[in-house]
């Protein structure tokens, strides 16, 4: 039965690429249009189909390195990626005839599904390399740049995985997951930083956030969305998978300073940006900010060798990611049609599309509430798990690990309320208030029938915030022991998600129904006191004169524009500029200040040059040192056998 | 104690739970706007009906609504009346037996305290005039400068309880006592009072039934603070299950010395807590606290 998925899924595979090279060389043809809607669907069928028989040991099937105990292999892992990638690509499916860049992401569905499936370094490192430079077309240099520095970086850590198993010269001799597994742990802090380096600019990790929100702004959403599935799986595969089962503590710890850092730093941007989708983008960036949290809190448990905490970490990632990858595509494509009904993605030309598309922004809302860490949300319940692990980790005696500990759980906290408040600043702006252009105004409603398009991609996550247990019974349960080697979490009930010490319990479904019916009361209570017939008037504006016949939809003055919060909180905080400059003059003078800021402009062009035109030589210079350290053994700290 | 008497338990104390709440909510959402000169018993017994008939008068209005609003106005006071009455059945009054307890947690609590506001906020954007929109980014700002203080503070106590569960940070009151808990339960406290406030603001547009409904979300919000901070400060003035009847009774006694003095405080502040530069320097203090509160922790262990 494995064996027939997947040969499924790598025939899937095959048409998909065929399909989009079809589109690309020959253009569209009418025998591959007819295998649109079929296709992801067959995928999505295989991959349900995997994830409920289940498997024993892995299925290694000798297809790809000759020799070997390679080739392709369906792991509970990939299999789940490639639930949402085939979820991914279904949805996408629809914008067809009308997107252009349909090749494109048949091409890309194929690479990715490689990466996924692929049970050796070797198809690992090609899947993800063509994967990450695939969609580089379609978005400049600048994408082009990170996409050449990620393929690079994926290279590099494939090599590195390999070169403990190997002597130097026979690099690839066999990159087979079984001999990674049992010979891993010997990379060094040189694997992490690759892996990371690959996943930032898909993910949207600092410093490439601004390269994630360009692409969720400017992109069509699957480039973002499959882009994140990959680096998701990337982390997971490299770090948790192929790294050896005791990694060293500071990998955890620098993935979990670097996604709390990424992940505020998304938030206070996304406060302040300028564009429907980029707000979008940057909560997306903070979710898979969170995403590296839980895979750093994995992996510092499996350090300190604590199974249940490990366990729990995974969960909180498992449940993250449905609600990004497809609860964000859902959230980014109705956005996008929004902006394409308006007019512009511009949030100040937005407004009021409530009045205008109130069917889109009722479904907006259900992606939202998945996004914000508000109950009964999965991403509620991954930040409840990641709380649980701080406070159950076994802490020295008062000191300084405590109070990074502390540390880390405000920050936590911070992100979440960051990331709600910036998707509340969306709603005030765009979806209510007063129309801001005629063209907004007059915005066509999404029909009804749309929802059949966004119902499924939305059903996976919300099946996740509903039945935690159920969906990690599947993820965590079965992908997670292809993950985490040996280490479990705890055995979730259904409805609930247990801590990992103590009574402490989260059960999103009861609450679910408790909210319900608090909704059903107060709506009752509400329609009982209003007995007398309702009265409209216009909108009060303080005294002041109707608007003018040139501005029909009412002065922007007295509107909330995109900058006013971040203008109130400048405010608030006196706080002159963004710009730390005026800081910086009154603590070292005007003049030495002026000297200093011209030194960091100049280095900073000087730095943003060499990287733009240098790139793929500083990334070769970087990967040859890289491998050169790793043959030679300089961080192969494991015993010798 | 068997499964069915622990369930009749629960399901008599959530009663008694809800009965407290329906009581004490218009007095809090009315009454603590400021106490008449009260002289004689019949002052304070109207001073004690009047909440109720003053939200009785409220909802029989004529409803006035902006022309052209969106359904948000009318959702927004359902929904968010809802969630706090979910954060209010959560928080225990003066019994920890209630039949949804094993529910309850801070985490939680917060979050259905922050979804019901965030309704509000919704509501207020969505008149489109000057006032109630820059009355909810005012909110907003007022909210996210009191985010360190009030965050800080629940991390320190979720950190010395071992768990984000009530029934561990009550049951256990492992450190809760200590001089460092009390400063961050103050912090959590001065944090809350600074995120509210500019509720005239945000009630502006408006009117009737929508009115009264915004009256007694804020009375219940108010009711669930004071229950969920004296609960954490007081761990012992919430009876557990196996306490006697004089315990239950002493507790309740406690829930109205605690509810007493809050009223008093918000009767005393209402006035002051209008004022912008007011709530920045609660959330200046609530910050100060949440830091005070490990040191304060961290010095005793020392001293120890």
């Amino acid at each position: 039965m494995n064996l027939m998925i997947l040969i499924g899924l790598v025939l899937v595979g095959i048409v998909h690429a065929l399909r989009g090279a079809s589109y690309l060389v020959l253009s569209r043809s009418g025998a591959t249009t007819k295998l649109r809607p079929i296709l992801p669907l067959c995928g999505v069928f295989l991959c349900i189909a995997g994830l409920i028989d289940g498997w024993s040991a892995g299925l290694p099937v000798p297809v790809g390195y000759a020799g070997g105990e390679g080739g392709l292999a369906l792991g509970p892992i990939g299999c789940l990626f490639s639930l949402m990638l085939f979820a991914i690509a279904a949805w996408s499916d629809a914008d067809e005839p009308a997107d252009p860049t349909a090749g494109w992401r048949d091409l890309r569905v194929s690479a990715i599904l490689l990466s996924l499936i692929a049970g050796d370094a070797f198809l690992l490192g090609c899947g993800a390399c063509l994967a990450a430079l695939l969609p580089t077309r379609l978005l400049g240099r600048r994408a082009a740049r990170n996409g050449v520095l990620a393929a690079f970086a994926i290279v590099g850590a494939s090599v590195l995985l390999c070169a403990p198993a190997a002597p130097f010269g026979s690099l690839l001799a066999d990159p087979g997951f079984a001999l990674l597994r049992e010979a891993g742990g010997s990379a060094g802090p040189l694997l992490p930083l690759l892996v990371v380096g690959a996943a930032a600019p898909l993910l949207g990790l600092w410093p490439t956030q601004g390269g994630f929100r360009h692409r969720c702004a400017f992109a069509p959403p699957w480039v973002a969305l499959s882009g994140a599935l990959l680096g998701q799986f990337l982390l997971l595969r490299f770090l948790l998978d192929l790294a050896g089962p005791v990694p060293s503590a500071w990998w955890g710890g620098a993935l979990v300073a670097l996604g709390l850092f990424g992940a505020l730093r998304a938030g206070v941007s996304a406060l302040d940006d300028r564009r429907a989708a980029g707000v979008v983008g940057r909560v997306l960036a903070l979710e898979n900010n969170l995403f590296v949290v839980a895979v750093g809190f994995c992996l510092l448990a499996r350090a300190n060798d604590l199974p249940v905490l490990s366990g729990t970490a995974f969960d909180a990632a498992m449940l993250l990611s449905p609600a990004v990858l497809l609860g964000g595509l859902a959230a980014l494509g109705l956005v996008r049609a929004m902006e394409r009904e308006a007019g512009s993605g511009l949030l100040s030309r937005l407004g009021g599309l409530i009045r205008s598309m109130p069917f889109a922004c009722a479904l907006l809302a259900v992606p939202f509430l998945l996004l914000a860490p508000l109950p009964p949300g999965d991403d509620f319940s991954a930040l409840w798990l990641l709380v649980q692990v701080v406070l159950a980790a076994p802490l020295p005696a008062p000191g300084g690990v405590a109070v990074v500990a502390l540390g880390v759980l405000a920050l936590l906290f911070a992100a979440a309320a960051l990331a709600a408040a910036s998707l509340l600043r969306f709603g005030w702006i765009a979806v209510l208030g007063r129309p801001r252009t005629p063209r907004g105004a007059a915005a066509t409603d999404l029909a009804p029938i749309a929802a059949r398009r966004y119902a499924p991609v939305l059903f996976v996550p919300a099946f996740a915030a509903l039945l935690p247990g159920g969906w990690l019974f599947m993820a965590s349960g079965r992908a997670g022991s292809d993950v985490l080697l040996g280490g479990e979490g705890p055995r979730h009930p259904l409805v609930a998600l247990l801590a990992p010490v103590g009574n402490g319990m989260l059960a999103p479904l009861p609450i679910a129904l408790l909210l319900a019916l608090g909704v059903a009361l107060a709506a009752l209570l509400a329609r009982s006191l209003n007995l007398r017939a309702e009265r409209t008037a216009p909108v009060w504006e303080g005294g002041a004169a109707p608007p003018p016949p040139w501005l029909p939809f009412g002065d922007p003055a007295t509107q909330i524009a995109p900058a006013t919060l971040g203008l109130a909180l400048r405010q608030a905080l006196d706080l002159p500029a963004w710009h730390p400059s005026g800081r910086l003059s009154s603590w070292l003078g005007a003049s030495q200040a002026r000297r200093w800021s011209a030194w960091s402009r100049q280095g900073a062009v000087w730095l943003a040059r060499v990287l733009e035109r240098r790139a793929p030589l500083v990334a070769m210079l970087l990967f040859g040192f890289g491998l050169v350290l790793a043959a030679s053994g300089f961080f192969d700290m494991r015993a010798p056998r | 104690m068997n499964q069915l008497g622990l369930l009749a338990l629960g399901s008599a104390a959530l009663v008694l739970h809800v009965g407290l709440l329906l009581l004490a909510t218009p007095l809090m959402a009315i009454g603590a706007e400021g106490f008449p000169a009260l002289r004689s018993p019949a002052a304070w017994r109207g001073w004690l009906a009047q909440p109720f008939l003053r939200l009785a008068t409220l909802a029989s209005r004529e409803p006035v609504r902006s022309e052209g609003a969106s359904p948000v106005p009318r959702l927004a006071p359902i929904l968010s009346l809802a969630c706090t009455g979910c954060a209010a059945l959560l928080v225990p009054s003066f019994l920890r037996v209630m039949l949804d307890w094993p529910l309850a947690d801070l985490a939680l609590v917060l979050a259905l305290l922050g979804t019901s506001r965030g309704c509000w906020l919704f509501a207020a954007a969505d008149g489109g005039s000057a006032a109630t929109g820059l009355a909810a980014i005012g909110a907003t700002v007022d909210a996210l400068l009191a985010l360190p203080g009030l965050v800080l503070s629940a991390s320190v106590l979720l950190m010395l309880s071992g768990g984000a569960g009530l029934d561990a940070m009550l049951a256990g009151q492992r450190g809760l006592a200590a001089p460092g808990a009390l400063a961050c339960v103050a912090g959590l406290g001065l944090g809350a009072l600074a995120s509210g406030g500019r509720e005239a603001a945000l009630s502006q547009a408006l009117s009737g039934p929508d009115l009264a409904l915004f009256r007694l979300e804020t009375g219940l919000r108010r009711v669930v603070w004071i229950d969920l901070l004296g609960a954490l400060a007081w761990p012992g003035s919430v009876a557990a299950a196996p306490s006697g009847p004089l315990f239950w009774l002493s507790a309740l006694l406690c829930w109205l010395l605690r509810f007493g003095m809050a009223l008093a405080l918000f009767a005393l502040l209402s006035g002051p807590l209008g004022d912008p530069g007011l709530r920045r320097r609660l959330a200046a203090f609530s910050l100060f606290a949440a830091l005070l509160g490990p040191i304060l922790l961290l010095a005793g262990q020392s001293a120890e």
